[in-house]
């Protein structure tokens, strides 16, 4: 009985202990939004219209009260991210309405909400490109609500969602473009069973977005082309870089000096930048596990002929 | 003998096969969109603007025909998913806290996003303030060198303040483990948000826990102490 008592009092103790030092359970409201489409791409001439519409939709049961809002998006890396700012949008070159207040509270519930923007392009000489976000954020519980002091410290969580809104605004239906291959790095030597990876970098130095197409030629010593790989297509926001990630396999049979020529072209076909590297193609692996091959053989060989020998 | 089996050894990992880099154009989680098949673009309701569709590509021979080019052809995935974010809490309870115990709590963060990529960014409105106007400092750290973009190990129950943690798919990479502890950035003092997650590649459910630790110095004045939290997740373009 008395080993009984015993036990009883330590489990107590452990799990008093145990309730101690674990973390915080939390207690409220989850939440899971979708938007739809993700991005938007828009070329828009001076003084006309352009409606496009959003679909928010709740993935939990709860409804939700959500603000939308609009805000200035700015690319941060060479990977297609964004930055946005977290203040709402002002002084943009673009008249924007929108089907429900932007800014003010609504509530979402079971159905999917759709939002309608409209956009008019301002007058302008040159193009110009905006990029917004529009961003649906939920509304944090209040930090008032403790009704059993003493209460605690507490963390207001919000989440929000966004789809990325790209525009050029283009007057007379011209678009620059001034695109520079800032990074093409390859190995001067590639092993034919190895597959080469290629993370070239374009950077484009005028403000307006464009998509260019680059495509891979990978030339034999002889000058034929072995190959024409076409990278898969990136947007590149105005000012800003993107790198592309592909690779290419070499054959067994292509050995000695080929040439890589990177070319990024228009829509149209012309060229906008180029750049060419030499790679040398050994089959560096089946070189190396011919001489173990036959060292190995001469081992062998050797330690037979010794054992031989020794008999 | 010894030789023989350097040799072998050296023979096997020559043969075996080495890793491929490369990217799918097909993956369980999404597929590419090939032509001007178009699902989630909305409604268009004039003819003076050009989308990434049909319209586009027309667009796009007209620049390029003037020696000057734009393309706005539809080069968007087919995506198998929406672009979604959950949160697994929207209240964090911190408890009352204690003069050198470290207070903590944590939810997830779920992100889906098709296409390439995504990321979300932290951003707290205020640091953690009290109904007087009280707010309890960000962390420093234990070397006092972690910052809003640079996580450092916050164990020392003698260093006082606000900060967090993140561990999981996506993760930001100065989490090196859960003793890692970053201050969040605060719109109040302007500062700019801070990437959490990010990822160039699509991905499902995506999922990572934030902890909040909470730790106040003994002259830290009483009171209840809130702030609001941003998590806000964008997509690649």
């Amino acid at each position: 009985m008395k080993i009984f008592t015993r036990y009883t009092l330590l489990f107590i103790l452990t799990s008093f202990v145990y309730r101690l030092s674990s973390p915080i359970k939390v207690n409220a409201q989850n939440i899971s939004l979708s938007v739809s489409p993700p991005v938007v791409e828009i070329l828009l001439a001076p003084n006309q219209q352009l409606s496009q519409t959003f679909f928010l939709k709740s993935n939990t049961p709860d409804s939700l009260t959500i603000i939308p809002s609009l805000h200035l998006a700015t690319p941060s890396d060479s990977f297609g991210h964004v930055t946005l700012d977290p203040s709402p949008a002002g002084n943009i070159p673009l008249a924007i309405s929108s089907s429900l207040p932007l800014n003010q509270p609504f509530t979402l519930g079971d159905s999917p909400l759709s939002l309608t923007l409209t956009l008019e392009g301002a007058t302008s000489d040159l193009p110009e490109d905006t990029y917004l976000a529009l961003s649906f954020q939920t509304v944090a519980p209040s930090t008032a609500d403790c009704s059993h002091p003493p209460c605690p410290d507490r963390l207001n969580v919000s989440s929000a969602i966004s789809s990325l809104i790209l525009t050029t605004l283009a007057p007379n239906n011209i678009i620059p473009t001034h695109v520079e291959l800032t990074s093409f790095e390859l190995p001067l030597l590639q092993d034919t069973a190895l597959t080469l990876p290629l993370s070239p970098t374009l950077a484009n130095q005028s403000p307006i977005m464009l998509r260019p197409n680059l495509t891979l030629t990978v030339l034999s010593p002889r000058g034929q082309v072995v190959e024409t790989l076409p990278l898969p297509s990136e947007l590149i926001l105005g000012n800003s870089s993107r790198t592309y990630t592909s690779s290419w396999t070499p054959h067994w049979s292509n050995l000695g000096p080929y040439r890589f020529r990177l070319t990024a072209t228009t829509a149209g076909g012309s060229t906008l930048t180029e750049s060419e590297k030499v790679v040398w193609l050994i089959p560096l692996r089946f070189l190396i596990l011919v001489f173990f091959l036959l060292l190995l053989i001469v081992i062998i060989t050797r330690q037979i002929r010794t054992r031989l020998l020794a008999h | 003998m010894s030789k023989l089996s350097l040799l072998l050894g050296i023979l096997f990992l020559l043969i075996s096969p080495s890793k491929a880099i490369g990217q799918n154009l097909e993956s369980d989680s999404y597929r590419i969109r090939m032509g001007n098949f178009n699902m989630t673009s909305g409604t268009k309701t004039s003819t003076n603007y050009s989308l990434t569709d049909t319209v586009g590509q027309t667009a796009a021979e007209y620049f390029s025909g003037t020696g000057y080019f734009v393309q706005a052809g539809f080069q968007y995935l087919y995506t198998l998913y929406d672009f979604s974010f959950s949160v697994s809490s929207l209240l964090a309870d911190l408890g009352t806290a204690t003069s050198g115990t470290f207070a903590s709590v944590n939810h997830t963060l779920i992100v889906s996003a098709p296409g390439q990529g995504y990321s979300v960014t932290a951003l707290a409105v205020t640091p953690l303030t009290n109904t007087q106007g009280s707010t309890i400092p960000d962390t420093t750290c234990d070397n006092t060198s972690c910052t809003e973009t640079a996580a450092e190990v916050w164990v020392n129950t003698a260093v006082f303040g606000f900060g967090y943690n993140i561990i999981g798919h996506d993760a930001a990479t100065d989490f090196t483990d859960a003793t890692f502890f970053r201050p969040f950035p605060s719109l109040s003092a302007a500062e700019p948000p801070a990437t959490v997650m990010t990822s160039i590649q699509a991905g499902q459910d995506r999922t990572a826990t934030v902890t909040y630790q909470l730790n106040v110095s003994p002259t830290q004045a009483a009171g209840n102490y809130s702030t609001q939290i941003i998590y806000t997740a964008t997509p690649v373009y």
